[in-house]
């Protein structure tokens, strides 16, 4: 009797451990491994931080031939130092997987299409759309590249090498806590994540095109309202280089093509990516030398995007942040030089239609010619099921995003670079003067960036570097015919012809997404750019004869929103007399149009305004659950009811009565007249969420105010991802923030400590330490030493 | 006093042993040595759980210093006082189990208090 208690007991408890030991789904919760992840000898309990117990540690490896040494500082930013550039990228490597390693191989497995893998069928859908739009296809195709050049690969080597040093020494104890969490073990680095790694920062920042439902706009509105509302510039804006350039002859013209197309869902960048970057020259500097300041707006997540580094050899000293998986740094300074890159928008992204032989959808027709598709299977392991699979199939243009639309997709993060391009800013960070920069960053592919630059030798400049494509007039703007090979980019503008400025008489050079060139450039591009912050950028420096640190602090955290400004100076004067008395109203008429988190202004008047947007565009809203059809963009609405007091656009289709532009303007305060309006913050709900979206690990209701159109363009869950500036001198004086901490590890003090200052608008100095003894205070040191 | 010298090597056995072993090691380590000591089925249980409870109560305690009790409090949604405790009776209930049926197996002792 005792033996059969004890055979139920211990199936019962063989159950429990079981359980216990792997992950379960119950009702749809994730539940992790709890006795891997609660035991206190290799669970959660393992990734506890105290900073009293940081401690020297040592390495040996066979991949330096020197020794390195990294200094932590008080601001747990490592500093590198070593003898040669390969020891120098082995141990960046080492540090960026010490602090980040989950982070580094969740960003890589979303380009890749494995997040079901680790994360489970819910993620399947996301994994199938980013696998048909050949991500993991590009990250092969730059591996191949790459392989051309086993000289700059060899950097990659080092660096790879640095990354797989950690994670082959790390053990089970030691994992971050998110692989304990989901259960998974980290796996072995290879420079094809690092081409991963490119590829979903193309995507984020390169992947825009509304193709689709730029052609449906097209077919319901005819050209000339398709010209109106969704027009290819923006007139007011001032563009990022002011040329002058020499226009090119009649241009060929593409003929638009028009559909009725269900829109694609893909996973698209978001609304509100962007950045900005200026430099002033010695003759606008306070300190006589320039100055330059550079925010890239991003996604915010915790980990932070960025990961701060400084990296010294015998040959250069620079300091700035890194993108974790990419050597060298991507925005900082070195002795002499400062750098930094914002966004560029051009549309590097087409739809083509495919024409099949039959429906077996394996061969199509071009230039009069059949022509066989490549069919790509790939394969799905996802966590706790079988094995699935989808076919994607693969034309002259590119992949075919989905079967049943017909279309394929050419797109630039696709190509094989025909440069090493990962050097970029391993060459960029060891220069001393611009023509050195501008050849180390002319291997640049994608995405474009405006490159900004200044020295202490009082050059400041900006360049575009990436690959551009050469397009006919209106190429792109909505589905391009697929028929002829005559129908795609006519190549790539040659990299001497990108739009760039050197020294310019105004005294700075700035960006902030606009428009790359004026309408004289002698290349047709159309894309997704910002309107109003990079003429903001314009009238704080150009409206300023000497600028300092500070002034660049102030302009950097500024929540100046000129969309406001511009749009009120029309609606408000247009108010009837019962509400233009409204609280609302009188409110607006004394705002200074700055987005302050205490403010319930941005509030009345981003809610009154969207109101105005909806009725003013009622032709496109009300058809938006028809036809995918392009939201138009809100510079469009402000720039036509400046121009135009009377227009048909005006009238509501869905009355008998003939709207006017003062009928809207009042209707759509109506509608918001009774809301109870919330500050600001409060509304916005400003949050940095963990990449798991686990609340646990995020940090909810930060209190910061900002706007999309600001400069401190801060939304709910986007925003200056990294706050720089540099003064140049015979030392650079340099400040940084960022939302977030050195570690990846949510148990450490250096996860999130940054948010504060950084929400605050205040601002780290960083300061570049030429030898491991001139650091304050570090933490601990890392040695590595050779081994053979 | 069997069992006190049971608690004792239990408690020991879970911390020394789970240092180089995964931690189910708690798991045959607890049948065994009821089985051994021909512990009575409710002692084996209770004995068990508590021994490794207690383990693994002071090697948390000892690890941490709160963050990580924070973090599995707030992923739970329980208190971090609660956050160790519940694991820890994650390790003592597991233990419990295998203690009982260590001493079900255990040929019985008719001198076992």
């Amino acid at each position: 009797m005792r033996k059969i208690f004890g055979l139920i007991t211990l199936f019962i408890g063989l159950f429990f451990v079981y359980f216990l030991s792997t992950s379960q789904n119950i009702g749809g919760k994730p539940i992790p491994p709890l006795g891997k992840l609660l035991n206190p000898y290799s669970g959660a309990w393992q990734n506890v931080e105290k900073v009293d117990r940081y401690a020297d540690f040592e390495l040996k490896s066979e991949h330096i031939t020197d020794e390195v040494k990294i200094v932590f500082d008080d601001r747990m930013v490592p500093h590198i130092f070593a003898q040669n550039l390969k020891d120098a990228l082995f141990a960046q490597g080492y540090v960026e997987a010490y602090h980040r390693l989950f982070q580094m191989d969740l960003s890589t497995r979303s380009p890749d299409g494995k997040l079901s893998e680790i994360l489970g069928p819910n993620l399947l859908d996301y994994d199938k759309k980013q696998r048909r739009l050949g991500l993991s296809y590009a990250a092969d195709n730059a591996v191949k590249g790459w392989s051309k050049f086993p000289d700059e690969l060899a950097n990659l080597d080092a660096y790879t090498a640095g990354i797989n040093h950690y994670i082959t020494n790390l053990s089970v104890a030691n994992y971050p806590l998110e692989y304990k969490l989901l259960d998974f073990a980290p796996t072995e680095w290879t420079n094809r994540h690092s081409a991963l790694l490119l590829k979903a920062m193309t995507q984020t920042l390169a992947g825009y095109e509304e193709d689709i439902e730029m052609s449906n706009a097209l077919l319901m509105l005819g050209e000339q309202d398709f010209n109106t509302i969704y027009p290819d510039r923006n007139l007011k804006d001032i563009p990022v280089t002011e040329g002058p350039y020499k226009k090119r002859v009649s241009p060929t013209v593409t003929e638009l093509i028009s559909t009725n197309l269900p829109s694609i869902s893909r996973p698209r960048s978001p609304d509100g990516v962007g950045s900005n970057n200026w430099a002033v020259n010695g003759s606008k500097s306070a300190t006589g030398m320039p100055i330059l300041a550079n925010d890239p707006h991003l996604g915010l997540s915790l980990p932070s995007v960025w990961y701060e580094i400084a990296i010294t050899t015998p040959a250069f000293s620079a300091q700035g942040v890194t993108l974790l998986g990419m050597p060298g740094i991507m925005i900082g300074f070195n002795q002499n030089i400062a750098w930094g890159e914002t966004n560029v928008g051009h549309d590097v992204s087409d739809y083509h239609t495919i024409e099949w032989t039959d429906a077996s959808k394996t061969a199509y027709m071009l230039d009069d010619q059949i022509v066989k598709a490549t069919l790509k299977i790939e394969t799905y392991n996802v966590k706790g099921e079988r094995e699935t699979y989808d076919t994607v199939r693969y034309t002259h243009w590119g992949p075919v995003v989905e079967d049943d639309m017909n279309l394929a997709l050419r797109w630039i993060a696709h190509d094989e670079a025909p440069t090493p391009d990962f050097m970029a800013f391993v060459n960029g960070m060891q220069c001393a003067n611009y023509d050195d920069y501008l050849t180390s960053t002319a291997d640049f592919y994608a995405p474009a960036q405006n490159f900004i630059y200044a020295d202490n030798k009082n050059e400041i400049g900006l360049r575009i570097n990436g690959a551009l494509p050469i397009k006919d007039y209106r190429q792109g703007v909505t589905i391009s015919s697929g028929n002829k090979t005559f129908d795609g980019w006519k190549g790539i503008i040659p990299r001497d012809e990108n739009p760039q400025e050197r020294n310019p008489a105004r005294g700075y050079v700035s960006s902030a997404n606009q428009y790359s060139a004026a309408e004289d450039y002698p290349y047709y591009y159309n894309g997704n750019f910002e309107p109003y912050r990079g003429r903001t950028v314009h009238k704080y420096l150009s409206g300023k004869d000497t600028v300092d640190v500070n002034y660049m602090k102030m302009m950097q955290n500024s929540t100046f929103s000129m969309f406001a400004k511009e749009a009120l100076a029309v609606m408000l004067p247009l108010l009837d007399s019962t509400n233009a008395i409204h609280a609302h109203a009188m409110g607006l008429k004394r705002w200074d149009y700055h987005y302050d988190a205490n403010s319930l202004n941005p509030v009345r008047f981003d809610k009154w305004f969207a109101a105005f947007h909806q009725l003013l565009w009622d032709e496109i809203y009300t058809q938006q659950d028809q036809v995918a059809l392009p939201n138009p963009d809100v510079w469009v609405t402000v720039n036509f009811i400046e121009k135009n007091p009377y227009s048909k656009f005006y009238d509501l289709k869905s009355t008998v009565k003939i709207e006017t532009l003062s009928d809207l303007i009042n209707q759509s305060f109506r509608q918001i007249r009774d809301d109870t309006i919330s500050s600001l913050a409060e509304e916005k709900n400003a949050q940095i969420l963990h990449l798991t979206r686990l609340a646990a690990f995020s940090k909810l209701d930060i209190d910061v105010g900002g706007t999309k159109h600001s400069l401190n363009a801060m939304q709910q869950k986007f925003g200056p991802s990294w706050r720089m500036i540099v003064a140049l001198g015979d030392t650079p004086e340099a400040y940084g923030t960022y939302p977030g901490g050195q570690s990846g590890n949510p148990a450490s003090p250096f996860y999130s400590n940054k948010i504060s200052t950084w929400a605050k608008g205040e601002y780290d100095r960083l300061i570049l330490s030429p030898t491991p003894q001139s650091i304050s205070n570090p933490l601990f040191t890392l040695s590595i030493t050779h081994e053979k | 006093m069997k069992n006190s010298l049971l608690f004792l090597l239990l408690f020991v056995g879970t911390i020394s042993a789970s240092l180089l072993l995964p931690w189910w090691i708690i798991a045959p380590l607890a049948a065994v040595l009821t089985y051994n000591f021909k512990t009575a089925p409710i002692a084996g249980f209770f004995v068990s759980l508590v021994a490794v409870l207690l383990a693994w109560l002071l090697s948390i305690y000892v690890i941490d210093d709160g963050t990580v009790a924070l973090l599995m409090g707030k992923l739970f949604e329980v208190s971090d006082f609660a956050a160790p405790l519940i694991a820890s009776l994650v390790g003592g209930i597991v233990a419990g189990l295998f203690g009982l049926a260590g001493s079900f197996f255990a040929p019985k002792n008719n001198t076992a208090k």
